[in-house]
């Protein structure tokens, strides 16, 4: 039986700590997703998924049910990332260029041997993307993972952070045109 | 009819950025496209916009995450909410009620580490706060050998009262030995005297009986006895 978001919190908080890995299971992907995009790292994504779910189940309690629960979440998970990203952003300065030749820190889709010169083609493409993602200003960045990768509403997104609709619209309007002007200079470096 | 506008950097300013995102990603209602779609007739900003971020939403398409492990989340319990979790199971009363006994025991902890004295003395109750003054002359400077001179004294002191008190418990048990043996040798004298009492009575009571027998077989013999030939009964 497949159960709401709220009635396991109610299950939850009347004692059936268990049930919240029901929760864990269905946002864990959602969450890890919006992380690693906003973070760019597959371990600092892991992270704030940990952190995530272990501020949520610790303040259980004190959601109120006014808004979604995966509202609530996805708000606590990018307060994780900012708060990551601050720290990063605190540390000595790396150049995403510095990062990349690190190794590969970012997940791409991946598969056999099959279509390898067309999947490199979209690795390439998929790494312009993340590079101009990036450079967006996170404020920026976050609504438009919200709205093209986990596909919400602009409503649920003011809901998440707490902004007017027309402030979500209009800072998805400004992320889209910064993105495509990067990715047209990226293009015509190639 | 607005003037088409190329690159990204100066898309349209006609005011209708809100209508063209809500319209790109399918939100309108039905009312507002119809008026978007109306609008985009006159305005190339907005139709030249409306391509640009269609291909901004396929290039950002191409960032698709693959087959990722499940992120491996484990809800560590801190002590704390243990703890926490532990009070929440008792009831709200003895939730305040051990509350304010530690908050009682606090105040008590805090009162004392401040030198606060509280008396009752003769119905008179007296809080004074602060450690006493030093108002007491100081102990007077004491050398090692007298401080062994008096432990000697204080462990002869006591050895002396031990030995005092074993001695009067000895005392004490002895009397108490003496007067259970004089008790018991008393009630046995009193045993052997009733029997011998008995005995006699009862050899007292066998004579009697005894003569009585001789007595009448004495007489009896006396008078069937023929003595004519012999009335001295001496052979004369």
């Amino acid at each position: 039986m497949e159960f709401s978001d709220d009635q396991i919190i109610e299950r939850t908080l009347a004692g059936e700590t268990d049930a919240f890995s029901q929760l864990v299971r269905r946002w864990e992907r959602p969450i890890y997703g919006l992380s690693l995009r906003m973070l760019g790292r597959d371990e600092d994504a892991r992270d704030v998924c940990q952190e995530t779910f272990l501020a949520a189940f610790r303040n259980l309690r004190k959601f109120r049910g006014d808004a979604k629960f995966s509202s609530w979440l996805y708000r606590i998970a990018l307060n994780a990332c900012h708060s990551r990203l601050r720290k990063q952003s605190a540390m000595a300065e790396q150049s995403i260029d510095q990062e990349d030749g690190d190794g590969r820190r970012f997940e791409i889709a991946d598969g056999g041997l099959e279509g390898l010169p067309e999947r490199l083609q979209r690795d390439q493409r998929a790494e312009m993307v993340r590079k101009a993602l990036h450079a967006l200003p996170a404020e920026m960045r976050q609504v438009i993972i919200m709205k093209e990768y986990e596909e919400l509403t602009f409503a649920e997104i003011a809901e998440i952070l707490q902004i007017p609709v027309s402030t979500v619209k209009s800072r998805v309007y400004t992320g889209l045109q910064q993105m495509g002007a990067r990715l047209q200079k990226m293009r015509g470096l190639l | 009819m607005n003037s088409e506008k190329n690159g990204f950097d100066s898309l349209n300013d006609c005011g209708r950025k809100e209508d063209l995102v809500t319209y790109l990603y399918g939100e309108s209602t039905v009312m507002e496209r119809a008026s978007f779609e109306r609008h985009m007739g006159d305005c190339d900003g907005c139709r030249n916009g409306l391509t640009d971020f269609g291909r901004v939403r396929d290039d950002l398409g191409a960032w698709q995450l693959g087959q990722i492990a499940r992120p491996e989340i484990t809800l560590r319990r801190s002590r704390l909410d243990l703890l926490r979790e532990l009070i929440g199971v008792f009831p709200v009363w003895s939730r305040g009620a051990a509350f304010i006994g530690a908050a009682a025991a606090m105040l008590l902890v805090s009162l004392s580490f401040a030198g606060t004295r509280i008396s009752l003395k003769d119905g008179d109750f007296a809080v004074s706060f602060g450690r006493p003054g030093n108002s007491a002359p100081a102990a007077p400077a004491v050398s090692s050998e007298e401080i062994n001179l008096m432990v000697q004294n204080a462990v002869a002191e006591e050895r002396k009262k031990m030995e005092e008190l074993y001695s009067a418990r000895l005392a004490s048990f002895k009397d108490r030995l003496d007067a259970d043996h004089q008790a018991k040798l008393r009630a046995a004298k009193a045993e052997q005297q009733a029997q011998l009492k008995a005995t006699q009575a009862a050899l007292q009571q066998e004579m009697r009986r005894f003569n009585r027998q001789n007595t009448s077989a004495g007489i009896r013999a006396f008078f069937a006895r023929d003595d004519s030939s012999d009335p001295w009964g001496d052979g004369r």
